[in-house]
């Protein structure tokens, strides 16, 4: 289970708000793969990369409102991002067959939230909380 | 969170950065690889986790406790740290198990003793324990060091190049052995190391750092293979053929074939083919640009050659072909790419590289 200490905030409750969302669904995820249920596991990723990609634009847009100067850069890495997501997508479907890609899956989706996505942000904590 | 959270670090020796806001997120028992060349900030950042530099810019936190800022510095010891470099640093004038209780201070004699011979247990060496260190192995010394790395319990293990001075044949045994050892212990662990193969073999993930210090890519290894987003990325994996042109509705022309990419029309390419995407046939066909084999030679399982294209421009090739191709037996060759080995870069992609920030 990852947990969004600290560390992790951002302090602005938004993007906290959308953060724990996003480690609530990939610990669902990861309880759901330990207990051997995995029939719904195909529709849980499906929701969390489009919650993902809600965040992405809900994000971009308080970037571009406060001013953010990296908006641009900050965009572009999350368009390279959707690889990733389109692989989880890949392991979810195997899941079922393939205990690696159980195993694979649980990384990744912790990875990608709490360093692809949380981690990166913290790039523009500095800026979000001056403009506040 | 258990496990290792940087953020923001950057650091100077001097006026020279060496590492460029770099972040990254370990969690317990799983194992992180900063791969990059010589001189990209991998062992800075190492040191910086340990507590041996001080954070200058950026934070550190291990097992949730902030032990790293510019205002904050919590000293190795007081870390819950493991580190084993390169040339493991063992004691010589200690035997085997006083090296091992060495960091076992904290604990009760008897307890420690008891953690000490089970660390040895774990790596093999129990009956090794009177022994010293002049006495063994590389590939025994290896294992010693990374029993006393664990020994302590602690919540994050480095691991600085630790099988560059193992041979070949002994350096696969030994890091099948330490990767199964860290599983067991589910330890977060962050590994240096400029050896692409050992990082695909050792990591759940790899960042790819960049000469100047910054991460350019993070991901699976299977992702930083197939799918490097940067030409030094997938440059760092070893030779490249490259072919240079403009792309047109899409694609890149090259003597081998063309190349689907997502860069705008007319922007001026360089397409990298790794030298196992280039596909040599027998008895060539129309699909293919002939060639002629100047050079090859058989690496065991592969063979490299080095090949000319006929096709009035030139240049040479390298290619991975299997075991069994005899350069001998061969005639009328000709080549065509796969494209899975085959990766587009704007051109200014190479002269911008300086100014590429990191991706996360």
């Amino acid at each position: 289970m990852v947990q969004l200490s600290e560390t992790f905030l951002m302090e602005s409750q938004a993007l906290d708000k959308d953060h724990q969302r996003l480690v609530e669904m990939v610990n669902d995820i990861t309880q759901m793969l330990d207990g051997g249920e995995i029939e719904n596991c195909k529709t849980k990723v499906l929701n969390f990369v489009e919650f993902v990609k809600s965040h992405f634009a809900r994000e971009e847009q308080l970037l571009n409102k406060v001013g953010y100067p990296n908006v641009d850069k900050h965009q572009k890495h999350h368009k390279e991002l959707y690889p990733k997501m389109n692989h989880m997508l890949e392991f979810a479907d195997m899941v079922a067959v393939n205990a690696q890609a159980r195993e694979s899956l649980k990384k990744e989706l912790v990875f990608f939230v709490m360093d692809d996505v949380i981690t990166t942000d913290l790039d523009f904590k500095k800026f979000i909380s001056g403009s506040s | 969170m258990e496990g290792l959270h940087i953020f923001g670090l950057s650091h100077y020796y001097g006026a020279h950065k060496v590492l460029d806001n770099a972040s990254l997120m370990i969690p317990s028992g799983e194992l992180v690889c900063m791969l990059g060349p010589s001189g990209s900030g991998k062992s800075t950042l190492l040191r910086l986790a340990s507590g041996l530099e001080k954070v200058q810019e950026g934070t550190i936190v291990i097992d949730d406790v902030t032990v790293g800022t510019p205002s904050l510095h919590l000293h190795p010891e007081h870390r819950k740290v493991g580190v084993m470099f390169q040339d493991y640093t063992l004691f010589p004038h200690l035997t085997i198990i006083k090296n091992i209780l060495f960091g076992l201070f904290n604990f009760p004699t008897d307890k420690a003793y008891k953690r000490a011979m089970n660390m040895l247990d774990q790596v093999g060496m129990t009956s090794y324990a009177d022994k010293y260190p002049h006495t063994l192995s590389g590939g025994q010394q290896q294992r010693i060091a990374l029993a006393r790395a664990l020994a302590p319990e602690p919540k994050l293990l480095l691991l600085d190049e630790p099988f560059s001075g193992l041979d070949t044949n002994m350096r696969q045994k030994i890091r099948e052995e330490t990767l199964n050892v860290l599983k067991e212990n589910g330890v977060a662990t962050l590994m240096v190391t400029h050896d692409p193969e050992e990082a695909m073999f050792m990591a759940d993930r790899i960042k790819v750092m960049g000469e100047s210090g910054r991460i350019l890519q993070a991901g699976r290894p299977h992702e930083i293979y197939y799918h490097p987003r940067h030409e030094f990325v997938a440059k760092l994996f070893g030779m490249m053929n490259t072919f240079t042109g403009t792309v047109s509705e899409g694609r890149v022309e090259t003597p081998l074939g063309s190349v689907l990419t997502d860069i705008n029309d007319g922007v001026r390419a360089q397409v990298l083919v790794r030298p196992e995407g280039v596909i040599i046939e027998n008895n060539g066909n129309d699909s293919g640009t002939s060639l002629e084999i100047t050079s090859s030679h058989l690496l065991g399982h592969d063979n490299i050659v080095r090949a000319r294209l006929n096709n009035g421009i030139g240049g040479e090739l390298y290619v991975r072909v299997h075991h069994a191709f005899e350069v001998e037996l061969k005639k009328n060759l000709s080549a065509r790419l796969d494209p899975e080995y085959a990766f587009v870069f704007p051109l200014e992609d190479e002269m911008d590289l300086e100014n590429l920030k990191p991706i996360n």
